[in-house]
């Protein structure tokens, strides 16, 4: 039977696949997808992306429990409770309101009859903000190495939350209000098949610095600028960032240093701030980035303090200013409130964060071995999916061992691509430009929707459905996408079901 | 006793009617028979609620706050007894935060209570989730719990009233959307879903969510094996620290009602229902009947353990009164609570590493 495969995986290189990037054809039986650190058992629940990596030591395992506790906990503004933290503003109160169960969030639900809905607790999106001004900076300190431009008076996200002395005239508001409406549109196959599509579309209200200017009769706000970018984030995936991390920087440059301009690919790294490089004096801060959905940070360690910082509002060793510091919001927070002013969380709490993030296990695949898996599988390489979803990687040294030297399949090239008009955000972060996006890793993706039924895909969620996803990829995937839509409806199905494997 | 005996002999007869049930029986009667039905009774309390706390605020007397209160008591048994299936619409919706979040923000709810802002359902709605649901509700009903639950009625500030009754609204609109979520239609931006009892007890190769009856089988138990840890290593452990002087009041669940034996105890109690199928009065078949196919011995011994665990649980509650959040202040109610503790990991270890293969077999 494996040599059966094994002649079936050949083929596939020489007829499927033959003008398209070199690729390892193993992944299309291969079960391990996160090598030692899998878990076989505990696979097809709602529980799939809670496990500890398989092979980390006892001492490891506590440590990771521990980790998981803190992410479950909910952050308080009373300054009396040790889990104080919370705000002044803030997208959640703890990790797990974005990343439900360890999985990917959702959009909020618009009831029937309603166009807008306010984003209120416990939404796993928000918005990422920022001023263009169409210079071309260098990276250097002066502009915190080519980080986003915050917006003055706000930061370089929207906080859309907040503690009840942040906005005495509305309790429980951030910086401004974020209403949410989802726009439908239809794709058509050219066999005639319809899939009805969504993106949501956002507005902002109520902005804490918002003025009625008598001139042009309009409410305005630094916020409401034209130079203003806006970009929804969506709560992703929290498995296997440990392993991601040890990807080794060569073979992630290999990828990009690729000739695959006939496929009208063109992968490309960003280069961001390393608050780690930061803290240790480093004269040129800058790490490939690997995290975020435009590859904004390097590390675990800098995408987890961050999100606990930003999202969160909580101060850390890593971060220890607030994002709101030195705005008018903030002044006014502190005359209104006892505002300590000392650093809001202990070190092992930020660490602990930081362990468990980085130690999430990825489930095994499933169906491996039926037929329509192993077919889709194929069709996967021969529309050249695996160019950008990238199958296999074996991974470097890592400060944990059991992430070292493993065989991985996260099909990703950890690269970012123009992913076309339709998903663009037209925002720069770092040298991620506004039609980029990283490729996003697809382990665990048929495993997404039993952990949180309504998840949705790509950056902002809009994606109900995997078949939903590929048909919004445009860009650089465009080459891949036409041959996606133009396969035969019974392969197309395959192909989808291969993915749902994972 | 005779109880107990009672009790042993239904298991038995069960044991005997369950033991040819199929992975499809057991999915069809676990989806409608416990969980649907657990939903609707909890839209049912919560509505009640809803309208005792609105009486009480209408006229606030001691009758009507002991009617809120025990009507507190009531929806909580429904809620507890759902947390070994904390999956698909109570987390796709959001509905669990809203619902349960604890602790709750003291702090906070005082400001609010303190400003001149009219409180109506759509005000607590945009509010924080520390500052909604049951443990808000019950901070209102039941004063501090620190030395007693029992807030005499002339206590309650019109402010409190008009929080207590725009929460329980809330409260009530949301069990609503869940039991619609699971018998109607589990995506309400979507028509055309089905509910969720339909999408769990149906799965196949085109089901989104579950591609198998293998697969439902196997969230049942890691359900119960999901709460049987929460139970120990959360609720229990947390606030118990690692000794009195780090024993924290604070992260007690349901302090001020003193119910927070009665919430593990039917979180235990809804381990028993997803194992043996009973619920109210419907009778099984439950995963129980998929270990018997394997192993008689094993199948009854969980099933005593669960029920151990509930005694264990119950006796934790301090002699001369109080509950767990006084327990853990004590030397013997600390080493009560470690043996429930103790348990409860047990049974989640067998669960884990016995049940579960059971799957496969």
């Amino acid at each position: 039977m494996k040599a059966c495969f094994f002649i079936l995986a050949v083929n596939l290189v020489l007829s499927g696949a033959a003008h398209a990037a070199p690729v390892n054809m193993d992944y299309v039986h291969a079960v391990k997808t996160g090598g030692d650190t899998t878990v076989f058992f505990k696979g097809e629940s709602a529980q799939a992306f809670r496990n500890p990596a398989a092979n980390l030591t006892e001492e490891e395992i506590e440590l990771h429990l521990k980790g998981d506790a803190l992410f479950e906990s909910n952050f308080s503004d009373d300054t009396s409770r040790s889990e104080y933290g919370l705000g002044p503003v803030y997208n959640n109160t703890n990790c797990a309101a974005c990343h439900a169960k360890d999985g990917r969030g959702q959009l909020p639900v618009v009831p029937f009859g309603k166009e807008w809905v306010q984003l209120k607790q416990n939404e796993s999106i928000f918005l990422r903000i920022s001023i263009e001004d169409g210079l071309n900076h260098p990276k250097n300190a002066a502009t915190n190495w080519g980080a986003p431009i915050p917006v003055p008076g706000f930061s370089d996200q929207l906080f859309h939350l907040g503690s009840m002395g942040a906005r005495t005239d509305f309790p429980g508001a951030g910086q401004a209000q974020v209403w949410m409406k989802n726009e439908k549109s239809a794709f058509t196959y050219p066999d005639g098949e319809v899939v009805q599509l969504r993106k949501p579309v956002f507005k902002i209200t109520g902005a804490y610095d918002e003025y009625f200017d008598s001139v042009t009769g309009q409410m305005r706000s630094r916020l409401y600028e034209k130079d203003v970018k806006t970009s929804p984030r969506m709560g992703t995936l929290m498995i296997g960032l440990g392993l991601l991390e040890a990807i080794k920087e060569s073979d992630i440059l290999a990828l990009a240093a690729r000739d695959l301009s006939d496929e009208g690919v063109y992968g490309k790294v960003n280069w961001v701030l390393d608050i780690k490089k930061l803290m240790s004096n480093d004269p040129y801060p800058v790490s490939m980035g690997r995290f975020g959905l435009k590859n904004n940070t390097p590390s675990v360690f800098h995408q987890s303090l961050g999100a606990l910082r930003g999202d969160i509002g909580v101060t850390n060793y890593a971060f220890p200013q607030e994002s709101i510091a030195g705005t008018p919001l903030f002044e006014q927070f502190k005359k209104n409130t006892n505002y300590p002013g000392k650093l809001e969380t202990a070190d092992e709490v930020g660490d602990g964060l930081v362990f468990y993030s980085q130690t999430l296990a990825i489930p095994s695949r499933r169906n491996v071995t039926e037929a329509e898996v192993i077919r889709g599988a194929g069709l996967f390489a021969q529309v050249n999916c695996t160019t950008c979803h990238q199958p296999s990687f074996v991974t470097g040294p890592h400060e944990i061992k059991a992430f070292s030297n493993q065989k991985i399949y996260p099909y990703t090239d950890m690269l970012l691509h123009d992913m076309g008009d339709g998903l663009a955000d037209g925002r720069q972060d770092f040298d991620a430009n506004g039609r980029q996006w990283k490729t996003r890793p697809l382990w665990g993706i048929g495993h997404t929707q039993t952990v949180n039924p309504r998840a949705g895909f790509l950056h902002d969620g809009r994606a109900r459905t995997i078949e939903e996803a590929i048909l919004w990829h445009g860009g650089e995937a465009e080459h891949s996408k036409g041959k996606f839509v133009n396969l035969p409806k019974a392969d197309r199905t395959a192909l989808i079901q291969f993915i749902r494997s994972l | 006793m005779k109880t107990l005996k009672m009790m042993a002999m239904a298991i038995a007869f069960m044991g005997l009617t369950a033991q040819a049930a199929t992975n499809k029986e057991i999915i069809n009667h676990i989806s409608y028979k416990v969980i649907l039905a657990t939903y609707n009774d909890l839209a049912t309390e919560a509505a009640n609620l809803s309208t005792a706390v609105s009486a009480l605020a209408a006229n606030p007397t001691t009758e009507t706050l002991t009617a809120a209160q025990n009507q507190w008591r009531v929806t909580r048994i429904p809620w507890e007894s759902s947390e070994a299936f904390l999956f698909g619409p109570v987390d796709s919706l959001g509905i669990d935060p809203m619902l349960d979040t604890w602790p709750l923000n003291k702090l906070d709810l005082d400001a609010v209570l303190s400003g001149n802002r009219a409180i109506s359902t759509d005000f607590v709605r945009n509010l924080p989730v520390t500052l909604q649901g049951f443990h808000t509700i019950e901070y209102l009903l039941f004063g501090e719990g620190k030395t007693s639950n029992n807030k005499p009625v002339s206590s309650l500030t019109a402010k409190q009233l008009e929080y207590a009754k725009a929460t329980a609204a809330l409260l009530a609109e949301y069990t609503a959307n869940l039991a619609n979520a699971w018998s109607k239609n589990h995506d309400p931006e979507d028509p055309t879903t089905p509910g969720y009892v339909k999408i769990i007890s149906q799965p196949g190769v085109n089901n989104q969510i579950y591609s198998s009856e293998r697969a439902v089988m196997e969230e049942f138990i890691q359900g119960m094996i999901g709460i049987a840890d929460e139970v120990a290593n959360g609720k229990m452990s947390d606030p118990m620290g690692g000794d009195i002087a780090s024993a924290n009041m604070a992260l007690v669940e349901s302090p001020f009602a003193w119910n927070s034996l009665n919430d593990f105890s039917f979180n235990v109690r809804s381990i028993y229902s997803i194992y043996t199928g009973n619920y109210r009065d419907a009778k099984g078949p439950g995963v129980k009947a998929l270990v018997e196919k394997v192993d008689a011995e094993l199948a009854s011994r969980v099933e005593a353990d669960i029920l151990n665990c509930i005694q264990l649980i119950q006796a934790i509650r301090p002699a001369k009164g109080g509950d767990f959040g006084q327990a853990i202040f004590t030397h013997d109610g600390r080493a009560r609570t470690q043996k429930a503790i103790d348990a409860l990991n047990a049974l989640r270890e067998t669960l884990e590493s016995e049940v579960l293969p059971t799957l496969d077999m």
